[in-house]
């Protein structure tokens, strides 16, 4: 061993602009998430122009806070607290800039693309793929990074924080390329690989997900570094630590479809849904009990100092939202809830309260430590920590209230539940407009909030010189021997070969027929029976072995992925055999005329998604107001499906054929002129812009190439289906009063809002089974 | 193949054997933090403070 001592400068350079970035990221994001929010009320907001409409800017709200904001801020600290948990400066300078600057370069793209229309259509993914592939590389780039930085540690035990970004990393990394996997049809758009149900699913896995491993795993990360530095004191229980990782990394994965509840999702993925979502409840609440606690004997500095007041407040909305979560989860629960405002509520209780104000608190205890300078004002930080926490309150009260009125109106029967109670959903929207207003003010607070966040940083760091964290340690030795894993002790050991046989066999059981399923049965009890008395026998050496992974990182991400892929693989896999045409109920979906591709390609770029559903619940409510219930096979051909999150508006499933062509036009021209009171914006531009008919040809051969029954139409084909279909259009609108040339776009939209709910009957499932039986 | 999955409705019972497994690991990893020693666990959580160089910490 050798004894001179050098000294470590980490590189907080790079914290330093990660947190600036944040800051500044933070503010533009919250800015347009007040603007798309006054727009609901206020619809002149929109002000008539087409990058600024509610529908192309909300996924710039969601993207900025979510990738610019909370990505940032996320990269900071981990950045800071990796390096001095594990004693090592940031092994590369070139990857951390590199992954700096390719961030903010994605950040910019997606500002750019966003409001011009160039969308994937797919919430939290709407980025187009020459991004992606960015993303991607980014990614892999802060992989690359960390891991160097860890494999070059002096520290060899991994505290649980190093764990949750471990997951974070490479979850983000399956959930971002299995959502995004798409075929381009040109430079600036795609079509997703999966469609209907399977889309939705993979949606919904991912959408969750992302949800779970970009904003709460690296966030309860720097929760279990930075509430202790705040506080003096050690996490209150580092057992609890352990608990809390694995059960929240399994079980998170398993929740995306409660995202789909009473929706056409087969029963059996929605009850995996529910109950994962519920059990989730305990895992969430033991992390939120664990940085509460760890407060403990320190509640009297709650009084004098922002930065635990942000923790704790932080902490407890975290708890707040993982109780709301598994509520809303419950199918009878989110019947009332989806689709209403109490998900953005929710939501933002979440992205508020605990990445904000988490962020916030993280934010004001490094200032002073990355510039050598005490912050500027303790007031003015106190003074963010109250506006910000009533604007939350303000917030999500709002949209509580808000949420449960458009729930119980949009439910609320009458005549013993035989007819609605509001049969005309602009009446739900008038009764929600105060507290849509509501929410606006809160928000207004929010952001008030880090603005004096942001004069505070600028007054803190001015004249301020930078400074860079060291570290003492001895010359560098040899790694120490006998202490690594390798793949045979990775893989090749009982517990893991265990647990991967159990899975295996359950899933053949699970997912087989026959002598499959049977073989599957017989292999999960055996490895049950055996595993359980191999504990018993040799429970010392399995002991030994998990020791070693705890100090063995690139064994402890293998087997995080194997966990985080578990549940995705059992969920996605089996949809692949629903989405055919012989397994759906009794309708199936009529394959777009080119026309129609088209105008679907405008309603996906326009954003129309993100206030209309197209998915009409197994449930009485929607039935009677919008007609029978939607089928799996109604959407089997939508790459991208439209199922939709939210109803702003109607849900649109079945609004094929129940206007006229000429309402359309005059609806989408100006929604108030058929629509009293409607806070839809006007789209002027539909009507003087032309339908993209050359890319028509390419769009199509990239449907056919995913599976979607077009007819082998040659260019000159489609230009000619088109020609005549638009003219029809045009001429029946003529004849309405209403002028518009066969080639603007407003034809092709109307084209496809007018096929909606259309279907081919098919044989009902029940005959299906009657025949296979026959058969066998 | 799939078969069970789209044409039965016994599939309910695969969301037990989930929450059966899940809880399972749940049960193992209690178990094993229970049983983590003193000594590890005062280790761990000091981590955050601990500002010397592991590999010459002779202290354990």
């Amino acid at each position: 061993m050798s004894d001179r001592k050098i000294t470590i400068e980490y590189n907080d350079r790079i914290v330093r602009q990660f947190l600036l970035a944040s800051v500044l990221w933070g503010a533009v994001g919250m800015l347009v998430g007040v603007l798309v929010a006054s727009q609901l009320n206020f619809w002149r907001l929109n002000f008539n122009l087409p990058w600024l409409t509610f529908g192309r800017l909300r996924p710039l709200h969601t993207n900025a806070v979510i990738f610019a904001f909370v990505g940032n801020m996320m990269f900071a600290g981990i950045y800071y607290s990796t390096q001095r948990l594990v004693k090592a400066r940031l092994a590369s300078n070139f990857l951390s800039n590199l992954h700096f600057w390719g961030w903010q370069f994605i950040i910019v793209a997606a500002a750019i693309t966003l409001p011009l229309g160039f969308t994937r259509g797919k919430e939290y993914a709407e980025l187009i793929w020459p991004i992606n592939l960015a993303v991607a590389f980014i990614w892999v780039v802060f992989a690359v990074n960390f891991f160097w930085t860890i494999g070059r540690r002096r520290e060899p035990a991994l505290y649980v924080a190093i764990w949750f970004y471990i997951a974070t990393i490479i979850t983000v990394a399956m959930l971002y390329i299995v959502n995004h996997l798409s075929i381009p049809t040109s430079l600036l758009h795609s079509y997703p690989v999966f469609s209907g149900v399977q889309d939705a699913l993979v949606q919904w896995w991912y959408g969750h997900n992302a949800v779970a491993f970009f904003l709460t795993t690296p966030i309860l990360g720097i929760m279990y570094y930075f509430v202790p530095k705040a506080a003096e004191r050690p996490v209150y229980s580092y057992r609890l630590s352990v608990v809390h990782f694995w059960s929240l990394v399994f079980v998170y994965i398993w929740a995306g479809p409660h995202h789909l509840l009473n929706t056409a999702l087969p029963g059996w993925l929605q009850s995996l849904g529910m109950t994962f979502s519920l059990m989730l409840w305990a895992p969430s609440w033991g992390g939120m009990l664990n940085g509460l606690l760890t407060l403990r004997g320190a509640w009297h500095k709650l009084r004098t100092d922002p930065v635990l007041k942000f923790f704790a407040a932080g902490v407890t909305f975290y708890g707040m939202a993982t109780f709301e979560g598994p509520l809303l989860s419950i199918k009878s629960v989110n019947a009332l809830g989806h689709y209403t405002d109490w998900i953005i509520g929710h939501v933002h209780a979440g992205t508020l309260g605990w990445n904000g104000f988490m962020a916030a608190g993280m934010i004001y205890w490094l200032l002073p430590r990355l510039w050598s300078k005490p912050l500027h004002s303790v007031s003015l930080a106190n003074l963010h920590f109250w506006i910000g926490l009533v604007g939350i309150l303000l917030y999500i009260s709002a949209m509580w209230t808000s949420g449960i009125t458009q729930g119980l109106m949009l439910n609320a029967t009458t005549e013993h539940g035989t007819v609605l109670a509001y049969p005309n959903f602009l009446d739900t929207l008038n009764a929600i407009r105060p507290m849509m207003l509501m929410r606006v003010i809160g928000g207004v607070l929010y952001l008030t909030g880090w603005f004096v966040l942001a004069y505070n940083l600028h007054r803190t760091i001015r004249g301020a010189a930078p400074v860079n964290g060291t570290i003492e340690v001895f010359e560098e030795d040899p790694a120490p021997a006998g202490e690594t894993l390798g793949v045979r002790g990775t893989l090749f050991n009982a517990p893991t070969l265990f647990c991967i046989l159990g899975v295996g066999f359950a899933t053949m059981w699970m997912l087989g027929t026959d002598l499959v399923s049977t073989v599957g049965l017989a292999g999960a009890l055996v490895c049950f029976v055996a595993g359980y008395a191999l504990i018993h026998s040799r429970g010392k050496s399995w002991s030994a072995w998990y020791e070693k992974l705890l100090l063995n990182a690139l064994p402890f991400t293998v087997l995080t992925f194997i966990a985080v892929a578990a549940g995705g693989l059992i969920q996605i896999i089996p949809t692949v055999a629903i989405q055919r045409a012989e397994n759906v109920e009794d309708r199936l979906q009529i394959v777009y005329t080119p026309l129609e591709l088209a105008g679907r390609d405008i309603y996906v770029r326009e954003g129309c998604y993100n206030c209309h559903s197209q998915m009409i619940r197994t449930l009485v409510p929607d039935v009677l107001r919008y007609g029978e219930y939607s089928r799996l096979g109604e959407s089997i051909y939508d790459h991208p499906f439209q199922w939709g999150s939210k109803r702003t508006g109607p849900d649109l499933a079945r609004v094929g054929g129940k206007y006229p062509n000429i309402w359309h036009l005059r609806h989408l021209e100006n929604p108030r002129s058929v629509s009293v009171g409607s806070n839809m914006p006007n789209y002027p531009w539909l009507l003087t812009n032309d339908t993209d008919v050359a890319a028509l040809p390419a769009k199509i051969k990239v449907q056919r190439m995913l599976g979607v029954p077009f007819g082998p139409l040659s260019a000159a084909q489609i230009f000619d289906h088109v020609a005549e279909q638009s003219k029809m259009i045009s001429k029946d609108l003529r004849a309405s009063g209403g002028y518009v040339a066969p080639e603007k776009e407003i034809i092709a939209l109307t084209a496809y809002l007018q096929t909606l709910g259309r279907s081919t009957p098919v044989q009902p499932r029940g005959a299906a089974v009657a025949a296979m039986a026959t058969n066998r | 193949m799939f078969k069970h999955l789209v044409l039965d409705d016994s599939v309910a019972i695969f969301g037990l054997i989930a929450f059966a497994t899940a809880a399972a690991i749940f049960f193992f990893f209690a178990w094993r933090a229970l049983h983590m020693s003193r000594g590890q666990i005062d280790r761990f959580s000091r981590l955050p403070f601990d500002s010397t160089d592991a590999r010459h910490d002779t202290s354990e």
